[in-house]
């Protein structure tokens, strides 16, 4: 009786040392991903309250939007619509004080877009950018 | 004193027997356990980074002016990548759920099967859920929900 006891003792302690070395790996791996989740969230939100745009003027038929806020924005990823008539981005023309080729918009800089469709006959004018920042203006 | 030390290897073997038993029964609970909580992490970890944004405007909506259907564009605004597909997207129109058959998704800006961050998604909705006056838009892709309210 005396030695069965410890020889189960031992098993059971190497069985539970056994499910730790399991189950640890799993947690931290677990806990670790969903961090890494949430801390790309707070990234996201933090950029999103640093963006703003503005609607300056729609003369001579393109929409100039300046970038008030304090992160450079993408330019291909920037919609327009006209009256709430998505504009596909390539029917959009993309000018940053003259370069078109660029796709940085810093703070400060005002973008030009000129939709393929033109002006005429829109009354509101709405642009997105990146995280959902959006202006609208109506003409 | 031979049946004594038989008895006690008997017993000896029996208890090792229900150690191992218990043993074995641990860790296999165990390893299911670390397994379901790693699936879990898996799925709480997309759903925190899908972000979405309706961008059309509620004071304008897209509605086809021979057809009826309401379109709504939807951009990815989080870092999870979107499929383009009817089961990626749930929607209650006006208190009615939008099934699979009763709208389409498509690529706004061209033809791609994936929606990554900053792609916009165009999902055109028929006409017989869309109502005459206020309607409400209740959208959701893996478990961000949106709200469009729009005035037709």
């Amino acid at each position: 009786m005396g030695f069965s006891v410890s020889a189960s003792t031992a098993l059971i302690f190497a069985a539970l040392f056994l499910a730790l070395g399991i189950f640890y790996p799993a947690m931290a791996n677990s806990y670790e991903r969903v961090q890494a989740a949430d801390a790309g969230q707070a990234d996201r939100a933090l950029d999103q309250a640093d963006s703003d745009i503005r609607i300056d003027s729609t003369a001579s038929g393109e929409v100039d939007v300046t970038n008030s806020g304090s992160t450079a924005l993408p330019v291909n990823e920037t919609d327009l619509l006209l009256d709430g008539e998505y504009q596909p981005r390539s029917t959009v023309t993309t000018d940053v004080g003259g370069n078109t080729a660029t796709d940085l918009w810093l703070p400060g800089e005002t973008l030009t877009l000129d939709p393929d469709a033109g002006l005429n006959g829109v009354s509101q004018v709405r642009v997105v950018t990146e995280h959902g920042v959006s202006a609208s203006a109506v003409i | 004193m031979a049946s004594v030390s038989v008895s006690h290897l008997i017993i000896f073997i029996a208890s090792l027997v229900v150690a191992a038993g218990v043993a074995g029964t641990l860790t296999t609970g165990v390893e299911r356990v670390s397994n379901a909580v790693e699936d879990g992490s898996l799925d709480v970890s997309q759903q925190v980074r899908t972000d979405i944004d309706i961008v059309s405007d509620p004071a304008n909506p897209t509605i086809d002016s021979t057809t009826g259907n309401l379109t709504v564009h939807v951009r990815n605004t989080g870092s999870q990548a979107i499929f383009i597909r009817p089961d990626a997207v749930d929607m209650v129109l006006n208190g009615q759920f939008v099934t699979n058959s009763d709208f389409t998704i498509t690529d706004a800006n061209g033809g791609k099967t994936v929606a990554r961050t900053g792609d916009v998604m165009a999902i055109e909705i028929d006409s017989s859920l869309v109502q005459s006056g206020d309607n409400r838009l209740f959208l959701t892709i893996n478990s961000d929900e949106e709200v469009y309210a729009f005035r037709n």
